[in-house]
This record gives C-alpha cells, structure tokens and sequence, in this order.
C-alpha cells in the first residue's frame, strides 16, 4: 500500500541541514551597499550579516583550497581579519570581493606552510618560485564567485541562463519551455550575462 | 588568463547570445565577458556552495568580541523551500498539494519534470508535490542560497507500507558522477531533524527505520556527500520534495 508520493526537485537554493549558523533576515533586506556601508562602520550586526551573504562562498572556497581539516579555520580567520581591518575596507568597492580577496591571500599561506612542512619533512627545498598555485586559486575564486552571483540573480533570469548555459537550448527552445516571449529571454541572456560578468570584474579589480 | 582558445569562447558566447542584436559587440569585444563564458563552462555540480558548519559563527563571534545571538537566530527559515503545510492533515484520498509560497513555481521544472510527474500520477493514482525553488525573489534572500548548478537531476519518491516494514521507493534520473557519492535522507519540513537512508542504491529501495514518524521526517533529500567519514549531511543537497499523505 502506497502511503505517501512525492516527486524530487533539483534544490536549486535553499536551506541546507547544516544551515542552522545562518540567520535568516526574514522581510528585511540589506542592499550590499548598505552592509558594506555599516560593515566600514563596525556596526556589530553587519559582521554576522556578512557572514551569512559571503560565508558559504568563503566556506566553499577554503574547502576546495585548502585540507579540509583547516577550512574552518581559514574561513574563521578570513572574517577575522576582515573585521579586524575593516578600516581599510573602502566601502564603494563590493564587500564581497574584498572578503574574498582576504580569503585567497589565507589560502594561499596556508599552502604554502603545508608546502613547508612537505619540503621539510622530506629535506628538499623548494627554489623555484612558483605561480601556478596563486593562478589556479584566482580560478577557483572567480568560479566559486560566479556560481554565488548566479545564485544572487532574479530566479526567472538564472533559470533562463541555466537553460541556455548547461543544457544547450536554444532561445525559442527555452521561450518554450519556459513559457516565456522570445524577447523575455534574450534580455534575461544578455541582462544576466552583463551581472555575471560584473561580479567577475568586481572579484578581479 | 585562457585555457584554450579565446575564439572558442567567442563562438560560445555568440551561441549563447543567439540572433544578434544591436549591442552585442560590447559582449564579444569584451575579454571579461569571454573568459566569463571560459569560466562558466567549468561550473558543475560539485561547485555547488556548501555551508559553514554550525559552530562556526559562535567560533568567529568570540574571537571577534561581538554579540553571537541576535534575533534571527530563532526566526525560523523564511526561504524554506519545502512548504509542507498543514494542509497535510486532509483526508486520505484526495490531492493535497504543497503550498507554493509567495510566487508561482518557476514554470521550466514543471517541463523538465512533466514526464516524471505524468508517470507518477498514473502510477500511484493520486499525485501531489511541490516545493518552490525560489519563492522569495528579494535580493538578500537569494543571496544566501545554496546554488547547484548544472543539475539535469529530476526523480520521484513513495513511501510504501509492505507487510511489517515501511519502505520509501526512490526513483533517480540523471544524477551526474561525482567525487563522493549520494546520500538519501528524511528531514523534518524545518530541517530541524534528519535521518540518513544510507547511500544511494540502485534499487532504489530505502527500508525507513522501525516506528519512524513519517509526517514528521515528510521531506525527501538526496545529497552529494564527499568521502570524508563525516556521518552528517554536508549540506550540499541536490534533489528534495516533501512527502503528501495520499
């Protein structure tokens, strides 16, 4: 006897188990602006909230940088120094980016001291300076960037540019399924893609 | 800055832009907007964002000589993507949707999973899911989401009561490979509470544990786990519905 039924959606956002440090804001918003404005200012609050808007992005990113053992600690030290230093924020620049910024230069040193540790242990030394690990963290950072802005964009706009992007449909193909005019979705392409592409230059000024 | 070709990117980026319009120089001639294109084409699944474990506010939150608690920590979640109301007291028999929240459903989902659905309900005779992906379009609200990209996943659930057991019969389609492996769970709709099923099985069959409340744990969650020996869910969820009594 069937109890129950039920079909899966893909979770394309929401709240996660292990999202009880998250706050919830509920109805009130805080434009990016506002919280870089009163993160510059070191109001208390604008710590948490910008550990519940940029956590998961430099939570996903010490994990995929660094042994997992230390993405806690690197993701703690990333906000800690941020508000540390929050003096030398300049709050027209995205918060974002520059939390981000601190985030990869912790990576960063924390590879190279794992790297210490290996040369050390094995009585090699390590002459050659190497970029390839700073290059291939400035990637990792942009992607991780990319899929956060995603996220951030209006549902209908990313579906639009998910559609387009990862399943290789066609503008009338899309309009379609959607069930949008032809002209909805070009401009959510294009209006989309110019966000993106903003996210990314602001992460890389 | 590029891994291969820039002109790949270009014709890439035509595509994507489709029939030209007046404008569309400024995205071709741009080397930001190309290795856009570059860096999205590398974007799947396991780049999904994962969230901070639980401890770590309170961890930053000392060290940093601020306050810990404020009061949206016991607000409940308003993004709650699985709206598993009340409703769910309704009679036997009949169809008892999930509550849509705010907006309609973004309407490609019900494309995508048409077929599922159509299979569902002739299958079972009585249908009934829905959870929004995104019912709150301001701009914080989706700030904070959990984003999985690329997913071409769809899949159905039922729970089915056999003799002395309970088993929920999980039918998966288009789970890509991943560095880990899937993990089926039962949550409660406020993911307050949470049962593993075990890894994902091609049977498909998940024996719920014995006196189990099922309108409690009603919410349906696969996630993408990573090899590490960590029993709890990573928080990188892939597919969920919640479970409607029929």
């Amino acid at each position: 006897m069937t109890l129950l039924a039920i079909r899966l959606d893909p979770v394309l956002d929401g709240p996660c188990p292990r999202v009880e440090s998250r706050a919830d804001y509920g109805d009130v918003v805080v434009p990016e602006d506002e919280l870089a404005a009163r993160f510059a200012a070191g109001e208390e609050e604008a710590l948490r909230m910008a550990y519940d808007r940029f956590g998961s992005l430099v939570y996903s990113l010490c994990r995929r940088g660094v042994a997992d053992s230390d993405a806690d600690d690197i993701t703690q030290q990333t906000f800690i120094a941020a508000w540390k230093s929050r003096n030398r924020y300049d709050p027209s620049r995205p918060l974002g980016a520059w939390i981000v910024g601190i985030a990869k230069f912790k990576i960063l040193d924390a590879q190279r001291a794992a790297g210490r540790r290996r040369d050390t242990a094995t009585e090699t030394m390590s002459v050659v300076a190497d970029d390839a690990p700073q290059q291939q963290l400035d990637r990792l950072a942009d992607r991780m960037v990319l899929v956060d802005a995603l996220g951030s964009l209006p549902a209908e706009r990313r579906t639009v540019l998910e559609r387009a992007f990862f399943s290789d449909l066609t503008h009338p193909q899309i309009a379609e399924e959607l069930d949008l005019p032809l002209g909805t979705v070009k401009s959510h392409i294009r209006r989309g893609l110019a966000s993106l592409r903003d996210h990314l230059e602001g992460a890389n000024v | 800055m590029f891994d291969r070709d820039p002109q790949e990117f270009e014709l890439r980026l035509r595509e994507l832009l489709g029939e030209p319009e007046a404008g569309d120089d400024a995205f071709l001639g741009d080397p930001t907007m190309l290795r856009l294109v570059d860096l999205l084409d590398d974007i799947g699944p396991d780049d999904a964002l994962e969230s901070p474990p639980p401890g770590l506010w309170d961890a930053i939150a000392e060290e940093a000589g601020v306050s810990r608690h404020d009061t949206s920590h016991e607000a409940p979640a308003e993004r709650e993507p699985i709206t598993a109301d009340g409703e769910s007291d309704a009679t036997g028999g009949s169809v008892v949707p999930l509550r849509r929240g705010a907006g309609s459903a973004p309407p490609w989902w019900m494309g995508a999973a048409a077929a599922v659905l159509v299979v569902l309900v002739v299958a079972i005779g009585a249908l009934a899911i829905m959870s929004d992906d995104d019912p709150e379009p301001t701009p914080l609200a989706s700030a904070d989401l959990d984003v999985l990209l690329a997913s071409q996943a769809t899949g159905a659930a039922s729970l089915v009561s056999e003799q002395d057991v309970v088993v929920l019969e999980l039918d998966v389609d288009g789970l890509e490979p991943i560095d880990g492996y899937y993990e089926v769970w039962l949550l409660t709709p406020e993911v307050d509470g949470l049962i593993s099923l075990g890894p994902l099985r091609s049977d498909g069959r998940y024996e719920v544990p014995d006196g189990l409340d099922h309108t409690r744990f009603s919410v349906v969650d696969v996630s993408i786990e990573p090899h590490d020996g960590d029993p709890n869910h990573s928080g990188n969820s892939i597919l969920r519905g919640g479970l409607v009594e029929l």
